[in-house]
């Protein structure tokens, strides 16, 4: 099948290398290209999934790392890549910076307007159904963006993943970004029925060190929430090089 | 990558498609439907490019459900086939064209059962048997050889079961379950996941 839609990643990968410095400056700040692990979302619930049987029932665990990359050239190791669309709805962050932070941030606003009008909060599936809707428009236009969608509504724990190709799946656990493929990995050979919110974590928090590990575009601080039925906290926030150090010592 | 298949009785549509939704390389997700339900008695199973497979089948679905609510009765699976097509057509040559492929499989209480195969160029064809997908390629021979229009229910599901085995022993790629439909004059009914656990793969 050949698309005539234009394909965006080649455009992303750049290469900086020999272009004149304003050039770089400019790519810096228009669109830096997160090709990074962004996260690792975890649902799962025994009302909603009643056929897969008990599985996590805490919520939604979601874990990032803090990289972006313009190329091969670090930009910052200290980018938030959880957006926080309201107290009870959080956003991933991968592929153009600009394009996840404007889109998710007008999804804010819709969520919002939503709230007013109907007296009620909003759905995670609405709203990943509205942000999906949105970038549709601008298919094979160049957006770049890979996110889920975790929050808590009269359903339970939910969990979506939406993207710039007009992807809108749910599940109970992905993991999106450059590094996913090595996120994947150790997620899922760690889940387990019984998963305890600590152990929940914990298996988040390792699933991304094992991407930053491997994976080039991705690195910093794995960053961790977990989304429950009265909103969502903030777990922690480690620097994978302590995380390294720690889980060496951990295997002597 | 992805599959699907329709197989018409003298009195049912038996209609099965893979759970798989895949991005690259990753599976995003195992028990994935890719049935839309326009009526009571039609189903669309539609496959292709993220994102249009969705949208254009829901904007279908939504159409449908309209008309019944404005007319006060359904729109027949021949009808709701050619609305489908015309669809396609009027935006195969527009700046989005949607790239899905489809089969419309339905039951209508004069004409009987009935399958619709569409495809991307927005061609419609009433087929007795019909599959889309790369494992089209490996099992429309084995429905040439083995259909019969007055084929039972029962033979229709082992004949099924017969595409799907020859997927699972010869097709490159892992489709690890399929969601398996029946339509007849009492509506769509959801039958057993294939393949079982102790279907032969030889």
């Amino acid at each position: 099948m050949h698309s005539r839609r234009f394909r965006h990643t080649r455009e992303c990968r750049q290469e900086l290398i020999g272009r004149h410095l304003e050039h770089v400056r400019v790519d810096i700040e228009g669109a830096t290209s997160l090709h990074s692990m962004a996260g690792v979302g975890r649902k799962k619930d025994g009302a909603r999934e009643e056929r897969r049987g008990g599985e996590f029932q805490h919520g939604v665990i979601v874990a990032v790392d803090s990289r972006a990359t313009a190329g091969s050239y670090i930009a910052s190791q200290t980018v938030k890549k959880v957006i926080e669309i309201n107290p009870y709805l959080l956003g991933t962050m991968a592929g153009g910076a600009a394009d996840c932070s404007f889109w998710e941030r007008l999804l804010a606003r819709q969520c919002r307007i939503y709230e007013l009008r109907n007296k009620e909060r909003i759905s995670v599936a609405a709203a990943s159904k509205l942000l999906a809707n949105m970038v549709y428009q601008y298919k094979g236009m160049g957006l770049s963006m890979g996110t889920m969608v975790c929050g808590w509504d009269k359903r339970g724990p939910g969990l979506y993943y939406v993207d710039s190709e007009g992807n809108r799946v749910c599940g109970d656990s992905f993991s999106v970004g450059s590094g996913s493929v090595y996120a994947y990995g150790v997620l899922d050979r760690g889940r387990r029925e019984d998963l305890s919110v600590e152990e929940a974590c914990e298996l988040g928090r390792r699933a991304i060190y094992q991407a930053t590990y491997r994976d080039a575009y991705s690195g910093g601080v794995v960053n961790l929430y977990h989304v429950k039925s009265d909103g969502w906290v903030c777990v922690s926030q480690n620097d994978v090089a302590d995380l390294h150090r720690k889980y060496l010592d951990e295997a002597k | 990558m992805e599959y699907l298949i329709g197989i018409q009785g003298p009195d049912f549509v038996l209609v099965a498609a893979d759970t798989v939704a895949a991005s690259s390389i990753i599976q995003m997700k195992h028990d994935y439907d890719k049935m839309f339900k326009l009526s009571e008695k039609i189903l669309l199973l539609c496959v292709g490019e993220a994102g249009d497979t969705v949208q254009f089948a829901e904007y279908i679905q939504k159409n449908v459900q309209l008309y019944k609510m404005r007319n006060g009765y359904e729109l027949s699976p021949a009808a709701a086939a050619n609305f489908t097509r015309k669809n396609l057509a009027d935006y195969l040559r527009s700046r989005t064209p949607y790239h899905v492929n489809l089969l419309l499989a339905g039951y209508d209480e004069h004409d009987g059962p009935a399958l619709y195969y569409m495809d991307y160029l927005s061609s419609l064809a009433k087929a007795p048997f019909a599959a889309h997908g790369y494992g089209a390629f490996l099992t429309l021979s084995i429905l040439d050889r083995y259909y019969k229009p007055e084929l039972t229910r029962e033979e229709a599901v082992e004949l099924l079961k017969k595409c799907v085995d020859e997927l699972n022993k010869r097709f490159i790629l892992n489709l690890p379950a399929f969601n398996v439909r029946l339509i007849d004059k009492h509506g769509i009914k959801d039958l057993e996941k294939l393949p079982l656990a102790t279907t032969s793969t030889s």
